[in-house]
């Protein structure tokens, strides 16, 4: 909690500095005080003897020895024939040292000198000083310790509850509930933290929703696109027999391609059929480490004839996802077929099945070179192939990606030169 | 202008472009057959270095990779300003606002021979 750290230091260094000013300023009164007191004790002290010493001059000396018996922590003395005619109050030494000039008969006759040591001043004001700072020390000690501790409370605790929750957000998980009640600004974050979640959560909604109505129309477009071709051929040959523009051999060829482009018309209806039949989700799990293995194993033949070496790592205990085993193989089988075709020199293939968050994670990983960066952005749209016209219809992705997304999963793709990962994403069974 | 006007054709599937080459053949034109948008670009660029540049550039809209209005963007922006006939079997909106902007003629497929021949017919007629 950096925050509330460099809040409690500065917070605290100015109270440091204002008590320290105030002690200061404290003790020094003191010390004034201490010092008037003797003054005023040396001026009345003075006075009584200057008015007996001045009524018997003769018995000076004796006075002020008697007097000195009298008060141990004022030294008096009698300096006969000093020609000072004011009285003064002075430190010297480290003691307060009054004089009083005795007159008798209109002439200084001595003077009384008094002496007492500032110790006593000294020590009581150390200790002030001391007993100030140690008031300031605890202050400042209970002043830290409440702030720190309130701090985390007030401060601390609902910024890291907040935090988690943009962290959720970062991670698009759903993050709508309210981290905390309170009625100050951190309460106002959190609701409107909340708010934004929401309404982050509605307009991915809105997307998928918009990109399934999109994908409607990418295949509307890729079934115009892929029967234009065709039916333009046939049309094309039957005009050139019909206008006599082709005869004899050169006919039947126009014929013979015709017939062929009507079996292309009928493959793709076919596998459309299939594309639209796919099932949603049932409710059923599986694991996806035996659906891999047994994709694996229908597909050994395959892999044996491209020189492929496959393997299937699986999380303990093995996950289970919310998918049903057909539909599950049909994604598998489509994935694994395409890394074998993106490593026809030869390579390896990993299924892994583990767990991610709240979600099961399957990789299928190739070691072949990567996929065209022309074709990523689309390579899940249906009709999008890389293979030559006529060899794949570019729906297997697409079909993934419906089954995939119908079971409220996703997939991710990282691809280099070093290879590709498809990783499906699916709901982990209760 | 020679007297066989020179037509680039993009398409890429074989049996249709072959089709339509032959028809236009047929009709009297010199053809150039391309697969891909990557192709017709750098055919046409190297066809005017040349100093014979197509009279009529033919294209299908989708193509994998570059498609045929990327590839006519490039020409044009390149400063082309050679006719195209666009050919599309899903003639959206987008597709047909794009094909006007490039002042290119737009043919649905199924393609009918004759509509194209007119076409190009028209393309040519009206550039010379």
């Amino acid at each position: 909690m950096k925050i509330l750290t460099k809040y409690t230091a500065v917070v605290g260094i100015l109270f440091a500095a204002a008590l320290s000013y105030v002690t200061f300023s404290r003790v020094t009164h003191l010390r004034g005080e201490l010092e008037d007191d003797m003054r005023r004790d040396h001026q009345m002290v003075g006075r009584v003897l200057e008015a007996a010493i001045a009524a018997a001059p003769l018995d000076a000396a004796d006075l002020i020895r008697r007097a000195n018996a009298i008060d141990s922590a004022t030294r008096l003395d009698w300096e006969p024939a000093t020609r000072t005619a004011l009285p003064s109050q002075a430190i010297e030494g480290g003691e307060l040292v009054s004089r009083f000039p005795v007159r008798a008969g209109g002439a200084v006759v001595g003077t009384i000198v008094a002496r007492e040591s500032l110790a006593d001043v000294d020590r009581v004001v150390r200790v002030h000083t001391l007993l100030g700072v140690a008031g300031i020390a605890s202050i400042l000690l209970i002043g830290v310790c409440a702030s720190l501790v309130l701090g985390r409370w007030l401060i601390g605790r609902p910024i890291a509850l907040l935090v988690q929750q943009a962290r959720r957000i970062g991670r698009r998980e759903p993050a709508t509930e309210l981290a905390f009640r309170r009625s100050d600004e951190l309460g106002e974050l959190a609701i409107e933290m909340s708010a934004a979640s929401q309404a982050l959560t509605e307009a991915v909604e809105q997307t998928r929703h918009s990109d399934r109505l999109s994908t409607v129309g990418k295949l509307a477009a890729g079934i115009a696109h892929e029967l234009g071709t065709p039916l333009s051929i046939v049309a094309g040959h039957a005009q050139m027999i019909a206008g006599r523009e082709v005869t004899g051999d050169a006919a039947l060829e126009s014929a013979r391609a015709i017939d062929r482009e009507v079996t292309r018309i009928g493959r793709i209806v076919r596998q459309l059929l299939d594309f639209a039949r796919r099932k949603g989700p049932e409710g059923t799990t599986c694991e996806p480490g035996d659906v891999a293995r047994r994709c694996v194993q229908l597909l050994t033949p395959m892999a044996e004839h491209d020189g492929v070496h496959c393997a299937i790592r699986e999380a303990t205990p093995p996950p289970r996802a919310l998918i049903d085993e057909d539909s599950l193989q049909q994604v598998l089988t489509n994935l694994i077929v395409n890394a074998f075709q993106a490593m026809p020199s030869g390579g390896e293939l990993t299924v892994v099945a583990s767990r991610a968050d709240e979600h099961v994670r399957v990789d299928v990983r190739d070691s072949g070179s990567g996929i065209a960066e022309s074709v990523r952005e689309r390579m899940f749209e249906p009709f999008v192939t890389t293979k030559q016209p006529g060899e794949g219809t570019g729906l297997g992705l697409a079909v993934v990606y419906g089954i995939v997304a119908d079971h409220g999963g996703w997939i991710t793709v990282d691809t280099s030169e070093r290879g590709t990962t498809f990783s499906v994403f699916l709901q982990e069974a209760a | 202008m020679p007297v066989h006007p020179l037509i680039a054709i993009a398409e890429d599937d074989v049996q249709l472009r072959g089709l339509l080459a032959a028809a236009l053949e047929h009709a009297g034109y010199r053809v150039i057959q391309v697969g891909t948008g990557e192709h017709l670009v750098a055919v046409v660029r190297h066809l005017l270095e040349a100093g014979e540049p197509p009279q009529l550039i033919i294209t299908d809209v989708r193509m994998p990779a570059l498609g045929g209005i990327d590839a006519a963007q490039l020409l044009r922006q390149a400063g082309h300003t050679t006719p195209m006939i666009f050919m599309t079997a899903y003639g959206d909106a987008w597709t047909r606002s794009q094909a006007s902007a490039l002042g290119a003629v737009l043919l649905d497929k199924p393609l009918s021979l004759s509509v194209l021949r007119h076409a190009v017919h028209r393309a040519l007629g009206e550039r010379s």
